[in-house]
């Protein structure tokens, strides 16, 4: 058909053929993209399942059955790619993986349309993200790499700024006051209580809907603060807006990640090796700031 | 024309392959050979299988001999139908709907065309292999293969068209096994002919009935194109109307997928 363009799915539930082996699963996928049994093996290596080649499909782990589907996608060698929940499965190496190769392609000139939440996922993604409510899309903030200016932008939070709701109760004018004690806790909501998180503790802090989490241990909790407030607050306890919806702990990164000339990604010490988008112009800002070279 | 040859011979090999590997395809495929040799040495140990070895031929009268070699023979090829052409395409597909990957192959560029006429033409070949095994086993005259396979063939292709129908109508497994069972039951319902003249009458309009009738016809040397008319309508009558009902229906079900 004239005009149509080579397409690769990479869907939530897709299973696999049960009593294939990696190795005959691409080599057929192979056939049936008409390139060579080579370019499977090659597929194998490059997404790191070689030693898993020989195992049955359905002994395979969530995360090998993701990078094997990744693998079928590259013998296709796509012009458009559907990816949903691209990321759900995935560890950090694995994640590191896909990431390069969607990298990759995305320069070579695949067009990727990826749906799935949380919306960090969405972030490292190539192009714009789109977040859904009530069944509209808003695109995500476009982060042009200028941290914090243009208080209220378009998706910025900012939502239920009630005086007391957690602002902080330390300040830089409080210098003067030495018998004070300087107390610093974020106020976030578990329920119906109110916690009172150490900026320690907090790995990053998110926007997403309107709202902003802390991330502690995993878990989200809603704050009420602003993400200017909270850049303000936390910016001293060694925190960096690494993307307009993103603030991280840099004491709990434990790698940046580059893909292309301008991806790169902040890979986290957390026990999910939370991945967060950091933009180029921010990335400089970043190694400036923290004397990195 | 080469893309979709190619498509259909990948197709081939991996259901080919993945059918050999699965337990189910095992058993359908051990069942109707099982059953073979159980009629055969079962009528022999009463006494009635010995027409079928050829040292004790001339106690008994032809025609005993013949209808035990119809029994047998109705009851394998019944069976081989059932089991290669039904039971182990509608499990196959319901098996490949559950785990999605009918929809992964669809999206990976391969057409519903391509997959049904891999999936029918690999039922259509284990369906055979099934009917040739069962042969060997039930000890039956050697005239008879010639004729036994060709009517083993056509009469598997009405049914492989309804398996396909059924199989892609079914949502996982456990459906597949509920819809298999009528489906199993009007193939193997010429088998219950034996029991009745009455149920005979009906039941040679069964699927598999015209097939049957014509192999009873050929094993006692009775074969006639008046007396095989009937018999060959109703053959050709279910292949129409199984691949008008598998037309209408297979695009619809594989997009539901």
């Amino acid at each position: 058909m004239q005009g149509a363009r080579r397409t690769a799915f990479f869907l939530e539930d897709d299973g696999g053929f049960d009593r294939d082996t990696p190795r005959s699963y691409l080599r057929f996928f192979a056939q049936l993209a008409a390139v060579s049994p080579a370019m499977a093996n090659d597929a194998l290596v490059h997404f790191g399942l070689e030693g898993c080649a020989h195992t049955l499909v359905a002994k395979l782990s969530a995360e090998e059955r993701a990078l094997l589907g990744f693998a079928r996608m590259s013998l296709f060698e796509p012009e458009v790619c559907f990816c949903e929940r691209p990321l759900l499965d995935l560890g950090a190496e694995a994640r590191a993986l896909v990431l390069a190769w969607i990298a990759e392609r995305s320069e070579a000139g695949t067009l990727f349309v990826t749906v799935g939440q949380p919306l960090r996922e969405a972030l490292l993604m190539p192009g714009r993200a789109f977040w859904e409510e009530e069944g509209r899309l808003f695109a995500a903030e476009v982060d042009d790499g200028t941290s914090g200016e243009g208080a209220g932008a378009a998706g910025e939070p900012g939502t239920a700024s009630a005086p007391g709701a957690g602002a902080p109760t330390d300040g830089p004018e409080g210098a003067d006051v030495f018998d004070e004690v300087r107390v610093c806790k974020i106020a976030a909501k578990a329920g119906e209580a109110t916690l009172l998180l150490d900026p320690r503790e907090i790995d990053f802090i998110e926007s997403a809907n309107r709202v902003n989490y802390a991330s502690v241990r995993g878990e989200l909790y809603p704050t009420a603060l602003t993400m200017d407030e909270l850049e303000a607050t936390l910016e001293r306890f060694g925190f960096f807006r690494c993307h307009r919806s993103y603030i991280v702990n840099v004491q709990k990164v434990s790698r940046v990640e580059r893909y292309t000339r301008n991806t790169f990604n902040l890979v986290l010490s957390d026990a999910p090796h939370t991945s967060l988008p950091l933009s180029k112009g921010r990335a400089d800002q970043m190694r400036e700031r923290f004397n990195w070279r | 024309m080469k893309a979709t040859l190619r498509k259909i011979g990948a197709l081939l090999v991996k259901d080919a392959v993945d059918m050999v590997k699965n337990p189910t395809m095992i058993v359908c495929i051990v069942m109707p050979v099982g059953m073979a040799v159980f009629y055969r040495f079962f009528m022999g140990e009463m006494g009635l299988g010995g027409p079928l070895r050829q040292s004790v031929m001339t106690d008994v009268q032809p025609q005993l001999a013949s209808m035990i070699e119809y029994i047998v023979l109705s009851l394998s090829l019944c069976m081989a139908i059932g089991m290669g052409g039904a039971t182990s395409l509608i499990y196959g597909l319901a098996e490949e709907k559950e785990k999605h990957t009918l929809r992964t192959l669809m999206l990976a560029n391969v057409t519903a065309e391509q997959i049904v006429l891999a999936r029918g033409l690999v039922a259509l070949g284990l369906t055979v292999a099934v009917e040739v095994l069962c042969f060997v086993m039930s000890g039956a005259s050697w005239s008879l293969f010639g004729w036994y396979i060709l009517l083993g063939a056509v009469g598997t292709v009405s049914v492989i068209l309804l398996s396909l129908v059924v199989g892609l109508a079914s949502r996982d497994q456990m459906t597949a096994g509920l819809y298999s069972v009528p489906v199993l039951l009007l193939v193997l319902a010429p088998v219950f002919g034996g029991f009745s003249p009455d149920i005979r009458a009906v039941v040679r309009f069964a699927p598999t009935g015209g097939v049957d009738e014509l192999l009873r016809l050929v094993i006692a040397n009775d074969l006639t194109l008046a007396a095989a008319w009937v018999p060959l309508v109703v053959t050709a009558a279910w292949i129409v109307v199984a691949a008008v009902a598998f037309k209408l229906l297979y695009r619809r079900l594989l997009r539901d997928n």
